[in-house]
């Protein structure tokens, strides 16, 4: 896998398993590749792969079943959108307001901007 | 796994390389050795394999001194030098010759990883290129399931694919009963699969961190303009690549060019952060 | 485990060890049996035959002492070339095998399959040839003993039964000490080996003798011998040399073995 440099590995990894479950290629329930598996598919240290798993299992999307392996939560979808929903809260969204800011953006203007666009990507 | 205390070592007298080193390296880990052309890797290298005598100061390796070179340590040493001979036979016959040394070689294994490099299997050994060669030592000692894996430079002269498929086996090689330090200056080659860096300066250790601890301390971005905060920073396209304390908490990644030069410019400004 | 000496380990080395050691072996005992061969045919041609006389075959001795001493140095000093070259020698110190099996295996190649290798090899040359001609040629002459009887000698005899080489048993120790010499040689210089071995024999040598004559000069001059007749006796100063000779053989192998051991790479 490619890596970009501005953020930690072991994050990375954690976008990529989340985007794996939200593109439903895994699925809830299922047993996900052990941490040597990964590893070796992203060509990264093994322990590097392990703090992604338990960052994983501390925001309750993947459990640790002791002796056979790692598995997606049964609500699994719900958690990883409440994680990248806090993430994009904490590091995205202040540099959006940041530039709303500086630009003067209106907040009427965003509004109707922000609807044109879901019309026009998802058709909601 | 390996313990070493008060390491005096010159290859003369008068030119020490190591004064007074000590370090503890443990099993579970890929530890990245840097340093600058003549800071001592490879002889820190050879000096766990008991290839060299140390002057002074004492050297454990998984409870053995690697200067006595007793086979039941030998055998549990995979080392891969930057420079090395093979002789002029077909793998089949180095493998029969050399193989039986080590009582947990792993046959199958040594084929799977020969055929995963793509070395082909019939020709001499001495008519193959550098990095066929390395290939196939790379393959050996990691099929003889040593338990501490030295390597000198190992991606010098792997092509672009057998750098990747190196990676990959490095990854899945790396086991909780195995120590296995990488020497290198292709960092960019290696950077995600070693998790503790140890620096080599002035004849000691400048550093030796785990990757997590130094994110901790440290966050490596990218920024427009140098302020007070920066320890050292390089010009790139867009602004400078900058090292500075994480304050914010920050999961940044760790860029180890940029720590390695920053290291080496400014070390006084890294000691505290590491003590 | 056994980190000193463990048989099933040893066999192990001397295979694996064959492997870089056999062919330089192999080609070192080829050009000997070539040489040999040539030798004897050069000098056993039908020209030569038709004036056989007893000085015919006296070529064989200083083809065996020249022949001997090359092949027996030269298998010595290639056995440790490698540890010159440091991609070789790392390879070679991390074979999981101890100092001592090591050096066994040396003595193994240069000694015990290198010296009666060499032996066997002129001795089937010698046969070969000398019963060649012996189904085609007799040359005998005779004499009469202190008793009276007459006794007939065969000149055409092969080379191992001829009494001057039954008479050198006091020099038997000399293909050993050869061996320990360019063994230590081998492990001692790092490059030119088989150079700079001979080169400080000689050295080694003509210091050694000039001393020795010049302290027995300085000891002897102007006095009478007045003591027993131990020193007066050919056997007894033989005694000695090859008692020197034999201490010095093991010295050097020890020395060559403290060399493995210390070997950096």
């Amino acid at each position: 896998m490619e890596f970009n440099n501005n953020k930690a590995i072991y994050l990375q990894i954690a976008e990529y398993v989340c985007e794996q479950i939200l593109l439903g290629k895994w699925k809830a329930d299922e047993k996900i590749p052990s941490v040597r598996e990964m590893a070796v598919e992203m060509e990264v240290n093994p322990n590097t792969v392990m703090r992604t798993y338990e960052l994983l299992q501390g925001k309750n999307i993947i459990n640790n079943k002791r002796g056979i392996g790692f598995f997606l939560a049964d609500d699994t979808i719900d958690q990883v959108k409440q994680y990248r929903k806090t993430s994009f809260i904490e590091d995205e969204l202040p540099n959006l307001f940041r530039n709303l800011y500086l630009l003067e953006v209106d907040f009427d203007e965003l509004k109707s901007r922000y609807q044109t666009f879901v019309s026009q990507n998802f058709n909601a | 796994m390996i313990n070493i205390n008060n390491l005096n070592f010159g290859y003369s007298k008068h030119k020490p390389l190591f004064k007074n080193m000590s370090m503890r390296l443990s099993n579970g880990h890929i530890y990245g050795l840097l340093g600058k052309n003549g800071a001592g890797k490879s002889t820190l290298l050879k000096n766990l394999a008991g290839l060299v005598y140390a002057q002074s100061g004492t050297l454990d390796v998984m409870g053995y001194d690697p200067a006595k070179r007793q086979p039941a340590l030998l055998e549990q040493i995979c080392f891969i030098p930057e420079e090395f001979y093979l002789p002029s036979v077909k793998i089949d016959a180095y493998i029969k010759a050399n193989a039986p040394f080590y009582k947990n070689f792993d046959h199958n294994y040594f084929a799977d990883l020969i055929k995963e490099f793509d070395v082909p299997v019939e020709q001499k050994l001495i008519n193959m290129s550098y990095g066929q060669k390395k290939k196939v030592i790379i393959a050996f000692g990691l099929a003889t399931q040593a338990k501490l894996v030295i390597m000198d430079e190992p991606t010098n002269g792997l092509d672009i694919p057998s750098k990747a498929q190196f990676r990959k086996i490095m990854a899945s090689a790396m086991t909780d009963e195995r120590c296995i330090i990488i020497s290198t200056h292709q960092v960019r080659d290696l950077d995600n699969l070693i998790d503790t860096v140890i620096m080599l300066d002035e004849n000691d250790i400048a550093l030796k961190a785990t990757v997590e601890e130094i994110t901790a301390k440290l966050t490596f971005k990218k920024v427009k303009e140098i302020d007070d905060s920066i320890i050292y920073a390089e010009p790139s396209l867009s602004g400078y690549n900058a090292v500075m304390p994480n304050y914010q908490q920050e999961e940044s990644k760790l860029d180890m060019e940029l720590l390695f030069n920053a290291i080496l410019a400014e070390k006084i400004k890294f000691k505290p952060l590491f003590s | 485990m056994n980190n000193t000496f463990n048989i099933n380990r040893f066999g192990l080395l001397l295979k694996r060890q064959w492997l870089d050691f056999g062919k330089i072996y192999l080609i070192s005992f080829g050009v000997l049996i070539g040489v040999l061969a040539l030798f004897y045919s050069i000098s056993l041609t039908d020209n030569n035959l038709k004036y056989l006389s007893s000085n015919t075959l006296s070529f064989r001795f200083p083809l065996f002492l020249i022949t001997g001493f090359l092949f027996v140095s030269i298998i010595a000093n290639s056995y440790f070339m490698h540890l010159g070259q440091k991609p070789k020698a790392i390879i070679n110190i991390l074979v999981p095998a101890s100092n001592i099996e090591k050096f066994l295996c040396a003595i193994f190649y240069t000694l015990i399959i290198g010296i009666p290798s060499y032996l066997l090899c002129f001795y089937l040359i010698d046969l070969s040839f000398i019963s060649s001609v012996r189904a085609t040629h007799t040359l005998t002459g005779s004499y009469t003993d202190y008793q009276g009887k007459k006794v007939v000698i065969d000149y055409l005899t092969y080379f191992f039964s001829t009494g001057t080489v039954k008479n050198f048993s006091q020099f038997y120790y000399v293909p050993l000490l050869i061996n320990s010499v360019f063994l230590l040689g081998s492990i001692f210089f790092q490059n030119f080996h088989y150079i700079k071995t001979a080169i400080s024999i000689m050295v080694f040598g003509v210091l050694w003798v000039t001393s020795t004559i010049f302290v027995l000069q300085k000891l002897t001059n102007n006095t009478v011998w007045v003591g027993n007749h131990y020193w007066q006796d050919e056997g007894n100063i033989f005694f000695i040399m090859s008692l020197i000779g034999i201490l010095l053989t093991l010295a050097f192998w020890f020395i060559s073995f403290i060399r493995l051991k210390e070997k950096e790479a």
